[in-house]
């Protein structure tokens, strides 16, 4: 019970676990959904492929790759606007299939690679709908504590 | 005894395993492996509260074996779900 995920995938060969956060939406949510981990071994990883790494703080990360550059993987979740890059280095295992609603998806199905190429092709929609909607808040806020800190008249 | 709520059974090959989903999959990240028997057991302990007689009794109807065998099974597979926490 206190091995950690490194060990379980020696041992084993895989590791099933649930996702926690929401980085991979809509592919994947918070606690509910399951993945399927396997060793890295000898695979060479490809663009959308996805990783689980460790970064050096410990913590574990699993999200897409997007390129690849210097020898390093360029990584983004598919929910975040911050690409990361990865040395292979930090790649423990790849996501083979996951489970979404007790059904079962391979990242070698049609259904998948489909969600995959639309998904990235409208990242520049979508990173603009996001980025807009921030500065509306922002923007917002600021008028808003402005006018609460001004004395009455 | 019954299986705690925030587990669950995921079937990966031949293989069954145990996982935690909810909040505490936050905090439990192992994984139980479970044969056949182990994942009969376990989706009958989802359902409802039973005790290790109920267990065996449920393993004789299912399965052609011996009351000696049964009991032996369903002890060291409790066992090894008590000592993951998986058991309420």
């Amino acid at each position: 019970m206190s091995r950690n995920i490194e060990e379980q995938l020696d041992a084993e060969g895989f590791y099933v676990s649930t996702t926690v956060g929401w980085s991979m939406f809509p592919m994947l949510r918070n606690r509910r959904d399951r993945v399927v981990v396997r060793t890295i071994g000898e695979r060479q990883l490809k663009k959308y492929d996805l990783p689980l790494y460790r970064r050096p703080d410990g913590k574990y990360i699993l999200h897409r790759i997007i390129g690849v550059k210097d020898g390093c993987y360029i990584i983004r979740g598919d929910n975040t606007y911050r690409k990361e890059h990865v040395p292979p280095t930090w790649i423990i295992g790849y996501v083979e299939e996951f489970y979404r609603n007790g059904k079962r998806h391979s990242v070698s199905g049609k259904g998948y690679r489909f969600y995959v190429r639309l998904w990235q092709f409208l990242y520049p929609l979508r990173a603009a709908f996001v980025g807009g909607k921030r500065l509306c808040a922002g923007v917002f806020r600021k008028l808003f504590r402005r006018k609460q800190t001004t004395p009455s008249d | 005894m019954q299986i705690k709520p925030d587990f669950t059974i995921q079937k990966v090959g031949s293989t069954y395993i145990a996982v935690a989903v909810g909040e505490t999959s936050k905090t439990f990240h192992a994984m139980i492996k479970l044969n056949e028997t182990g994942a009969f057991l376990w989706n009958l302990l989802a359902e409802r509260d039973l005790t290790e007689d109920e267990l065996t009794d449920a393993l004789l109807g299912e399965y052609e074996i011996d009351r000696e065998t049964a009991a032996r099974d369903v002890k060291r597979i409790v066992e090894a779900l008590t000592a993951n926490g998986v058991l309420q």
